[in-house]
């Protein structure tokens, strides 16, 4: 992951009080893919149309929460003749497991993709066991 | 009452019909503006991208979503007024033994097509991808913007 693509994290304590005082508004839930590799879990999420500041990407015990403002796409005098594309904002909660070392979380925005790598816990990993 | 062997496929076939009258209507949305329009089922796309076309005095805006795609694989094309963006988004290279728990993004090729009601200026067309959308502008030729006719009082 390109250093110069990565996104601050925002580490929350658990304060559950603040997450229902923040107001949920108008949210799609944007395409993830999910997979593992040897050393960590990879999240991949589909967000075009996002300014990279308004990205945020959270993470708590048990739970990675990800938020991105949808830019303004037009100016106020253009028509928009025909639209599909949804104006919303994203928002996603994953749970995620307990083998994930939380200090080790890394982040990249490109080309309307999220990347979240969490690396996996020392203890997770898969171990060859070597047989005399 | 007679029993009716229930054929659990009956409605399995009524199902891409209504799928593509739900298509009709778009289309005829589509189509009060622009004359052409793109069939998805009939083209060679694997996947349909969302598009937005705007328009503005001078020019026609096209954006297609497309997140994650290289820039490269993305082709835009103008033949006799009809606009064609097409391309692949190619799943993510370096697989080095991944497991997949989830997929919900969309891969491979993809197509839309449009018909121009009035002439852009070829040799003008700009395309700029950023952040995952694709954006097309198309200045409008000097005769097809609006014009103001001057009413004289007699």
């Amino acid at each position: 992951m390109a250093k110069n693509g990565e996104v601050a994290l925002v580490r929350r304590g658990n304060n559950a009080l603040a997450r229902r005082m923040e107001p949920l508004e108008d949210f799609v839930t944007p395409a993830a893919d999910i997979y593992e590799t040897a050393e960590a879990f990879v999240l991949s999420i589909d967000m075009p149309g996002v300014q990279k500041e308004s990205i945020s990407v959270q993470v708590e015990p048990g739970q990675l929460q990800v938020k991105g403002l949808i830019g303004q796409l037009y100016k106020e005098t253009t028509n928009l003749v025909y639209s599909e594309i949804r104006k919303a904002s994203f928002y996603r909660k994953f749970n995620i497991g307990s083998g994930i070392d939380s200090e080790n979380i890394r982040a990249n925005f490109e080309n309307g993709v999220l990347s979240v790598a969490l690396q996996k816990h020392e203890s997770t990993k898969v171990r060859e066991i070597p047989i005399k | 009452m007679s029993l009716i062997r229930w054929n659990p496929t009956r409605d399995l076939a009524t199902f891409p019909s209504d799928m593509f009258s739900l298509q009709r209507e778009m289309n005829r949305v589509f189509d009060s503006f622009f004359h052409g329009v793109d069939e998805p089922g009939l083209l060679n796309s694997t996947w349909v991208p969302a598009v937005d076309v705007a328009e503005e005095n001078d020019a026609y805006t096209v954006k297609v979503e497309l997140p994650g795609v290289n820039k490269d694989d993305v082709k835009i094309t103008l033949e006799s007024n009809i606009l064609t963006i097409r391309g692949e988004k190619k799943a993510e290279n370096e697989v080095k033994e991944k497991n997949y728990h989830r997929t919900e993004r969309s891969y491979g090729a993809f197509q839309r097509s449009f018909t121009l009601p009035t002439s852009v200026k070829n040799d003008k067309i700009d395309a700029v991808y950023k952040d995952g959308i694709l954006t097309v502008s198309l200045p409008k030729a000097e005769e097809a913007k609006p014009k103001q006719i001057e009413v004289k009082v007699k």
